[in-house]
């Protein structure tokens, strides 16, 4: 082989990837650990759900993954993302030496944490990372009470 | 080895892309290796960096890729989800005799790294003229 991969062990068994480790468990075990409270095989695309006085952030990992090719709806407290990522267009005459990328469908939906203003949402992709800007429902901001 | 001495914090050193906080890990990324003609393609799954911050070198037979993915939120944030955590992405290839260590190239788009390793002349398929 002409192009060859080294893999690196954990630089500190304890930070080891902790999905790896659900997902291993997942593999062993299948279905009896299905009350473990981490999802138990990898979720795609991985997700963080992060809460601000006047927003909350949702920010997705989607490298390779075209903006056109993505949808995201929001239904009922619930935000749905989906798309997908294509797979790598083969020049002529080329062959795979190496092929752990995946591609495909994907599809996820996470529970909102509270009201918001539907008609202010934003979202951007930048270095495969989709960020959704979530602004709060005006009911439910925080406001100080003026005392007449 | 100790199960105290595992539990420390990686030492710090010098350099751009060291983990910086107990929480950071190291990850293997995904690639893609792709043979052409006269070239190779290599692609390297790496959301979240800044394209300054990836750090790619060759020393001899070794291509290695490293980069940092930094915090993606700000001080004030409550997390009600965290499957991201900041870390450093790192791979190591060892390269064959045949890639031109002068004509290697890379391009980060999308979150997906794209490095192009040129065959030297000697190896490159051609037809032979017949006289």
């Amino acid at each position: 082989m002409l192009v060859r991969v080294r893999n690196y062990p954990a630089a500190n068994p304890w930070l080891h990837d902790e999905m790896d480790f659900d997902r291993n468990i997942h593999n062993v075990f299948g279905d009896l650990f299905d009350a473990y409270p981490v999802s138990r095989t990898r979720a795609y695309p991985r997700f963080d759900l992060a809460e601000y006085q006047n927003e909350s952030v949702i920010i997705a990992e989607m490298p390779g993954v075209r903006k056109e090719d993505l949808k995201i709806s929001i239904d009922n407290g619930y935000l749905t993302i989906s798309g997908e990522r294509k797979p790598y267009d083969m020049p002529h005459g080329s062959k795979w030496i190496r092929n752990e990328i995946s591609t495909g469908k994907f599809t996820r939906s996470i529970e909102l944490p509270h009201d918001i203003d539907a008609d202010n949402i934003s979202a951007e992709m930048k270095n495969g990372l989709l960020r959704i800007m979530l602004p709060k429902a005006e009911t439910i901001k925080p406001r100080e009470i003026s005392i007449k | 080895m100790t199960r105290k001495d595992l539990m420390k914090r990686p030492e710090k050193k010098e350099s751009v892309v060291q983990p910086r906080s107990y929480y950071e890990r190291r990850i293997v990324p995904p690639v893609d290796i792709i043979e052409s003609d006269n070239h190779y393609t290599v692609q390297v799954d790496m959301p979240g960096v800044n394209k300054e911050s990836i750090d790619l070198k060759v020393d001899s037979d070794t291509l290695r890729v490293r980069a940092y993915t930094g915090d993606y939120h700000k001080g004030d944030a409550k997390l009600h989800r965290r499957e991201i955590i900041p870390s450093v992405y790192e791979r190591e290839f060892q390269l064959g005799k045949e890639i031109d260590r002068s004509k290697i190239n890379g391009e980060y788009d999308n979150g997906v790294l794209t490095i192009t390793l040129q065959k030297n002349e000697s190896v490159k398929p051609r037809e032979i003229h017949i006289k």
